[in-house]
Order: C-alpha cells, then structure tokens, then sequence
C-alpha cells in the first residue's frame, strides 16, 4: 500500500469517526434521539425512492456511454462521485421539501450551523483545487473535484431549506 | 378537502399548530398538512389529537356524504 492510499483511507476512517461524533452531540445532547413522525417517514420513503432512482438512471447512462466508447466529461470514479452527490441531493432536497430530513427533537439550528461550516470547507478546497488546475486530468474532471461537487450538494441542501423556512413563517 | 373542524377545534382550545403538533409528538408540517387536506392520518394520529381536543372521531374527521 502506497502513501497516497494509506492517506485516503486515513482520512475515510476519520471522516467516519467525525461523522459519528457530530451525529452524538447534534441528536443526544438533549437525551432524545432523532424520530420521525408518520407522515415524515412516508415522505422520506419517496424520497428514498426518487434518490434511488436517480441513481439507478444516472449509472445506467454513465454505463451506456461508457460501452459505446464515448467518453464522459469525468473519470470513472469521479462521475460515480456525482452520481452518488446527485441521488443523494434528490433524498435530501425532496426531504427537506416535504420537512422531513429533521427528526422531531433535532437541534435544526445547530445543523444548519454544521452544514454552513462543512460547506465552507468544502467550497475553500474546491476553489483551491479549482485555481490550481488540480481539477482536470486529460481535459476530464478527476477525484479533486469531490470537494467541489460536495459543496455544491450542501449549498442547494441550504437553499431549499431556506426557501423552506421562509414559506413556513406564512404558513399557519 | 380542508379539515376546518380540526382548525377551528384547535382554535378553540386556543392552541397553535405547534402547541397541538408537541401535544401529539409529530411535526408541525403533519398538523399543517391535515388541516390543508393534504395528509390523511393513520387512526392512531386521529386518536391522539381527539384526545388532546377533547373531540370524537366524528366530529373531527368523519366526512358527511354531500347528497
């Protein structure tokens, strides 16, 4: 195992772990965690099944191009990155859409402000990658692009919940 | 089609869609959404809220066949 693979999974492994802890200190500092309401997990049941066949469409043309020798404007990797960042914005937005991606006890404010710093980080890297040439290998986007495409994700995920809440304030 | 006897039950318990939504531990949006008519409740959500509105079944969520 080379040091550039030893790095990745390094850093998967630790992506993993953080994953966790934030997911501890957004839903159990309040001693409850997440839940759903009926209508909430109907709703993320579609959503569910929208993501999920974005992504079965998304893979099934990205395979169709690739057998008939056209190449695609990412490497293989990368565009399964964004197949995957596509399907899962489609769970997230028709979540957040249908006001279900919070669970009933969820700190939102506190996971909006996590979001707002994990976007920014990502946003920072992608510019940076961006501006360093870094982002295109053989005139097709490469893995450094992951940042990019994650920062996009995250900054729709925020625009809709904003949309969202500032239909909600009419609402009642 | 708009459930109205729930909004104007609610309202006459002087609560909001939140205070009712806290009441039957669902989100806001499920209290909002059947009062617009756009979610049918299971049973047991229909219960929950009858108990906290002091109202029956009927009065809240039977539909009278228009003749």
């Amino acid at each position: 195992m080379n040091e550039h693979a030893i790095g990745f999974v390094t850093g998967l492994v630790l992506a993993i772990l953080v994953i966790g802890m934030v997911k501890r200190i957004l839903y159990k500092r309040n001693g409850k965690m997440s839940e759903y309401d009926e209508m909430q997990k109907i709703a993320q049941g579609m959503a569910y099944k929208y993501g999920f066949l974005t992504a079965v469409s998304a893979v099934v043309v990205c395979s169709v191009l690739d057998i008939l020798n056209i190449h695609l404007f990412a490497d293989d990797a990368t565009a399964m990155f964004l197949v995957l960042f596509l399907s899962v914005g489609v769970f997230a937005g028709c979540s957040i859409w249908k006001e279900a991606y919070f669970g009933l006890h969820a700190n939102t404010s506190r996971y909006v402000r996590f979001l707002v710093v994990v976007t920014a980080i990502n946003l920072i890297a992608g510019i940076q990658n961006l501006r360093s040439g870094e982002m295109f290998s053989n005139g097709r986007l490469n893995y450094r692009c992951v940042n990019m495409g994650c920062a996009i994700l995250l900054m729709v995920m925020l625009l809709i919940m904003l949309i969202k809440k500032k239909m909600c304030e009419t609402e009642e | 089609m708009k459930n109205l006897r729930l909004k104007a039950a609610r309202a006459a318990k002087d609560l909001s869609q939140q205070e009712l939504a806290d009441a039957v531990n669902v989100s806001r949006q499920t209290i909002n959404a059947i009062e617009k008519g756009d979610y049918n409740p299971t049973i047991r959500l229909c219960r929950a809220i009858c108990r906290t509105l002091d109202k029956t079944l009927d009065e809240l969520f039977w539909e009278d066949e228009e003749v």
